[in-house]
């Protein structure tokens, strides 16, 4: 969850001023994502308009929670500080992740009738694409489209996550972190719109937009899209909308059949190749990896003793003995030693420690800048309150458990998580952060393709891949071509071959993992015998790839694939220093991140 | 001195190490703990603490088969003496009340516990599940051995006070439910009429005042304490000690009414129905002859109550449906149901605790008569014998049944295949109660009491183990968005089998006893 903050100053970390009084504030405005609908298990937007009505400073903590009916809770609880002036208006942002609408929120500012408010979810929609607006101005006509004040333009990646595409008629006044985050999701495969203005002239972006200022009506901004539209404002009408602004991306459907589809649902639905439950497919995964192992085998001798103990020995005992004082001490002796037993057979061993299982996908954004979305499994070896301090910045956190609160909570102001944890008790979180890392980009060379095919390649992978790889792809429009890993020049692999980036995140055989794996593992995944860590992470690979393409519950076809002129290579390795999370409470920490690099095809770097 | 006094106890100690069957209900409540552990663990819960849950789970279903077994096993420790006339006999080998009390109850008591410590290394092993601590498995156990001892010495008092063990359950029941259920079920009405301004101030705080002390012994606050994530607290608790003080007053009291009462006379088999010649005074004929179905007349007369009964019920029906309605407001308050369904959900409730009662009733009553041997000799098929008489108790139930057939039909409820034959809850709702009629009927052939609790108590066990499994199939149907028939397919596969499969073990079970 983010933490999207209109103020700079807060209460400091080591003196936090006392909490004011919750019924000075007022929750003024609620705003659900970038034009009131939501997307389903996906990070969305959730923007408060908060009043201090006093003629004193107000601060104090805002936490929200998500709660099923009968305000039951769920979820991690999020705490954001808020400092206000006297009589200020300040919008504050926090970023959820959202599982279906039956779910609600319940926001707390101090308690008891006046500091505690209940939000309800509204309406799933398709993936907006909002046209930014400044709010201080007056639009002289109404427009078909969805609008959003650009002052909520989210500061931190992961706030975009449910948006599709952004329209532009004037220059918003934007600066740092909306326009690195506008920069950030376009890259990643965002689509920006620029209508003319008023005069008739395109707007004119600064410095820091500029990448918004080249002459032509269509060019790719690294995986994204800039396009120049022909209308004003006033112009546009709902099909001119439809055609140009909001289905352009799937030119594979006729025109009638796109108006047949437009007609029928109001918006194009995204190709769903089969559902899946993602989280609880890398819960399950990664709790194997997590939990500590036990003796089973001694287990099961001493289960198999004990039971042979009761019968037929103290019945035996009890039969055959003329005074049965000996049965009740047979009885009661073997009690104690078994309990004494399995006690011991049941304690984590002296040689564990508490420990972090992790596995995502990072997308490089910039030199050094990655955008990670990540699964990590926590397992405490005894119980406390542990605390992690999530890597990089503007981190999104959703509990991976849809069935129970969370035990602890989450700081946003500080992307401090506490964790009350039971004994080798398990907790996994789902996060989405900017994480900035020394890790090289390899260097690819020698690309050679055809109208259809990749016919060679060559990566050199640095340092930094060269020997902690596990597998490696290079992805061309939408197939991905395995690489050969075992020499210190990668090149396509003779012995595995191409597969479809589709193809590869709905295997066939996801319906028995899928739907089952919603509550249960296949019985393989769940025997006592320990799976090697390798098995598990080479199973997982479907995830991290559609991790990488940022699919998310449904499959969305038109992102399983590289744009034209580009290429992508993934590399699964392990994970690196740098985006482990710095705690001193989980020493053993392990994992893969499928790193994302994308090459421009006509760049001279890759012959 | 004493040896008088712990001679029964001893005895019954001693048949406990000997017999064998103490022995195989230890290894079988071992044997059941060991499965739902291995289940848990093969089925790989999503909770963070699954050992913790799975120990949830398990308390609470040790809190059902403990109250179960209060009215089912413990409520008959001194009415089965006094049924079987065997008391006096009791009284003759010089064993003072006390000696007998102690003998009866207290010996089961022991046994029970006697199956929580084989129970325990096993249930040590939820620590492999993670999220479990040692004290947290012990104070749960020791609260649940206090709660048995509380319901045990609760069920003696009831079973000293009664001269049948029906009257004894009864009495059972309205004990447990003062002493665990009156206060909250107090409070939270309390407090509905409290938001109606119709209850003066100082009750309230009353009422506040009697829950928390309430909360010291209830047993389902204890182990909401004791399981939570972190526990800190220690073995013994406010619990244990409550329900060790309210079990020994209990005893106490049911020692003093067991002298005053234990010279009573044994309870006498009731006075035969005579034929009743025809008379110029008798205008009225309740009682018809048999005719053609002499064992219908005989179940429909003898054990349903026949047309008296049933003139009471078409008097009494009214009288509740005019209540309800009179009282329409309490129905919103307290049923959230319109008085229409209230009077509809009663009638429902009440035809489906008479099937119940009859079902326990229908062959217990024979065995303890001595009349199944020469019901079986008849000249009919076992099956036409067992038949006939549930088509006898069937008849005893029906105006209740009809009336809220009638009403349902009349409301609208069934009118749509869908919301009757084709909704989920309605058809698991239905066949769980037909399972557990037929195996109430199936355990009065295997013990002399308590068949409904032993029915209830199995039927938990195997839906403990089985639900997950049951649910996440009936889900994963239901998530495949097919018709409404394909969704309760299963439930009306499942619910014929189990019933056919039980009939049949009925029909055995009953040749197996006319042959000896």
């Amino acid at each position: 969850m983010v933490c999207g903050l209109c103020c700079a100053t807060i209460c400091s970390a080591s003196e936090s001023p006392p909490p004011s009084d919750p019924s000075l504030l007022h929750l003024e405005e609620v705003r659900w994502g970038f034009d009131n609908n939501i997307q389903l298990q996906e990070f969305n937007l959730l923007s408060l308009k908060v009043h201090n009505v006093s003629s004193n400073p107000w601060n104090g903590p805002l936490r929200l929670t998500q709660v099923l009916p009968g305000r039951q809770p769920l979820g991690i609880p999020l705490q954001l500080d808020v400092a206000l002036g006297p009589e200020e208006s300040r919008w504050v942002q926090f970023t959820v992740m959202l599982n279906d609408s039956l779910e609600g929120w319940f926001l707390d500012w101090g308690g008891g009738e006046f500091g505690t408010l209940e939000l309800q979810t509204p309406a799933a929609g398709p993936r907006p694409t909002v046209l930014i607006y400044n709010p201080d101005t007056v639009l002289s006509t109404t427009s078909p489209l969805r609008r959003m004040p650009e002052e909520l333009f989210p500061q931190n990646l992961a706030g975009t996550a449910s948006l599709r595409g952004v329209i532009f008629h004037t220059v918003p006044f934007w600066t740092g972190a909306r326009v690195r985050t506008l920069r950030e999701w376009l890259n990643g495969g965002g689509r920006v719109y620029l209508l003319k203005t008023s005069q008739g002239s395109y707007p004119r972006f600064p410095s820091g937009m500029d990448f918004l200022n080249q002459e032509s009506n269509e060019y790719s901004v690294g995986a994204g899209v800039v396009k120049r539209l022909p209308f004003t404002l006033e112009d546009l009408d709902i099909d001119a909308a439809r055609n140009l602004l909001f289905n352009d991306d799937r030119p594979s459907i006729s025109a009638t059949g796109r108006s047949t589809m437009l007609n029928q649902y109001g918006y194009m639905p995204p190709t769903e190749a089969v559902g899946w439950q993602r989280h609880e497919w890398a819960s399950r995964e990664l709790r194997k990896l997590a939990i500590f192992k036990r003796p089973w085998l001694l287990i099961y001798l001493a289960v198999a003793c004990y039971l042979v103990t009761l019968f037929p020995v103290c019945y035996r005992l009890g039969q055959d003995h003329a005074e049965v004082r000996w049965f009740y001490i047979t009885f009661f002796g073997s009690v104690l030693i078994f309990s004494a037993l399995f006690v011991g057979l049941g304690q984590v061993g002296g040689h564990e420690f508490n420990r972090l299982r992790s596995l995502g996908a990072a997308r490089e954004l910039e030199e050094g800048v990655f955008d990670v979305t990540q699964w990590t499994m926590a397992c405490a070896r005894s119980d406390g309150t542990y605390h992690l301090t999530l890597a990089g910045n503007g981190a999104a956190v959703h509990g991976l458990n849809d069935l129970e609160a969370f035990p602890g909570s989450y700081d946003c102001s500080t992307n401090e998580l506490t964790m009350d944890m039971a004994p080798a008790s398990t907790l996994g979180l789902y996060q989405r952060n900017r994480v900035t890392s020394s890790l090289q980009r390899p260097h690819l060379a020698n690309f050679e393709q055809t109208a259809n095919a990749v016919q060679s390649a060559q990566v050199s992978p640095g340092p930094d891949f060269d020997k902690s790889a596990i597998a490696a792809w290079l992805v061309h429009r939408d197939v991905a071509y395995p690489l050969d890993i075992s020499e210190a020049v990668w090149k396509l692999s003779r012995q595995h071959r191409s597969m479809g980036i589709s193809g590869i995140i709905t295997p066939a055989d996801q319906q028995s993992i899928g739907p089952l794996g919603m509550w249960r593992t296949s019985a393989p995944a769940e025997s006592d015998i320990p799976e090697a860590e390798q098995v598990i992470l080479e199973r997982i690979r479907p995830l991290l790839i559609a991790a990488a393409f940022q699919q998310s519950a449904a499959v969305d076809e038109r992102r399983c694939r590289v744009p034209e002129g580009q290429v992508r290579l993934l590399i699964q390795r392990s994970l690196p220093d740098d985006f482990k999370v710095p705690s001193a409470d989980f020493p053993d920490q392990r994992g893969t991140l499928l790193f994302t690099f994308d090459y421009p095809t006509g760049s001279e770097s890759l012959r | 001195m004493y040896h008088g006094t712990t001679a029964l106890l001893q005895r019954s100690l001693r048949a406990d190490a000997k017999k064998r069957g103490p022995h195989a209900i230890r290894i079988a409540s071992v044997l059941l703990i060991l499965i739902m552990l291995v289940a848990a663990h093969i089925e790989g819960s999503p909770f963070s603490a699954p050992g913790l849950v799975f120990f949830r789970n398990m308390s609470l279903l040790g809190v059902v088969l403990i109250t179960l077994a209060g009215l089912g096993h413990f409520v008959t420790a001194i009415t089965e003496e006094r049924e079987e006339g065997t008391l006096g006999l009791l009284l003759l080998a010089d064993l003072s009340p006390f000696s007998i009390l102690l003998g009866k109850s207290t010996n089961r008591i022991l046994s029970a516990w006697l199956v929580f410590a084989a129970q325990f290394p096993f249930a040590l092993l939820a620590l492999t599940l993670g999220g479990i601590t040692v004290t947290q498995i012990a104070a749960t156990y020791i609260a649940l051995a206090m709660y048995l001892f509380l319901v045990a010495n609760l069920a003696l008092f009831a079973s000293a006070c009664s001269h049948r063990s029906t009257q004894a359950v009864l009495i059972a029941v309205l004990l447990l439910f003062t002493v665990l259920g009156a206060i909250p079920a107090l409070h939270y009405y309390g407090q509905i009429l409290a938001s109606r301004a119709q209850l003066p101030p100082g009750w309230m705080i009353t009422f506040d005042t009697l829950l928390q002390l309430h909360e010291g012994w209830s047993i389902l606050n204890r182990l909401e304490d004791v399981q939570q994530l972190r526990y800190s607290g220690g073995l013994w608790s406010a619990q244990a000690t409550g329900s060790l003080i309210i079990g020994c007053l209990a005893f106490l009291c049911a020692w003093i009414v067991f002298r005053r009462v234990i010279w009573d006379a044994d309870v006498t088999a009731p006075p035969r129905l005579e034929p009743v010649h025809h008379s110029k005074s008798r205008w009225l004929q309740l009682v018809s002859r048999p005719r053609s179905a002499p064992i219908i007349w005989k179940d429909f007369h003898f054990l349903a109550g026949g047309f008296t009964v049933w003139g009471l019920k078409l008097l009494l029906i009214p009288l509740l449906g005019l209540l309800f309605w009179w009282k329409t407001d309490w129905c919103h308050e307290f049923m959230y149901l319109s008085p229409w369904q209230t009077l509809q959900l009663s009638l429902f409730l009440i035809a489906g605790g008479e099937l119940l009662f009859a079902s326990s009733l229908l062959f217990h009553i024979e065995r303890k008569e001595g009349t199944l041997a020469n019901l079986l000799l008849l000249p009919h098929s076992i099956a036409s014998i067992s038949y006939s008489k549930i088509t006898g108790c069937l008849l005893g139930v029906a105006p209740t049944l009809a009336v809220a057939l009638l009403l349902a039909f009349l409301h609208g409820d069934l009118s749509s295949a869908e919301k009757t034959f084709f909704s989920p809850a309605m058809v698991l709702g239905v066949g769980l109660f037909l399972v557990l009629c037929h195996l109430t009927v199936l355990c009065s052939l295997f013990v002399k009491w308590g068949s409904l609790a032993l029915a209830t108590g199995l039927l938990c066990i195997i839906g403990s183990v089985v639900f997950s499994v049951a649910g996440t199939m009936l889900l994963l149907i239901r998530e495949g968005n097919f018709h409404q028939s394909v969704q309760v397919a299963p439930c009306y596969y499942v619910t014929i089998v189990t019933c056919a499969a039980l009939q049949v073990a009925i029909l055995l079970r009953l040749e197996s006893i006319s042959g000896n």
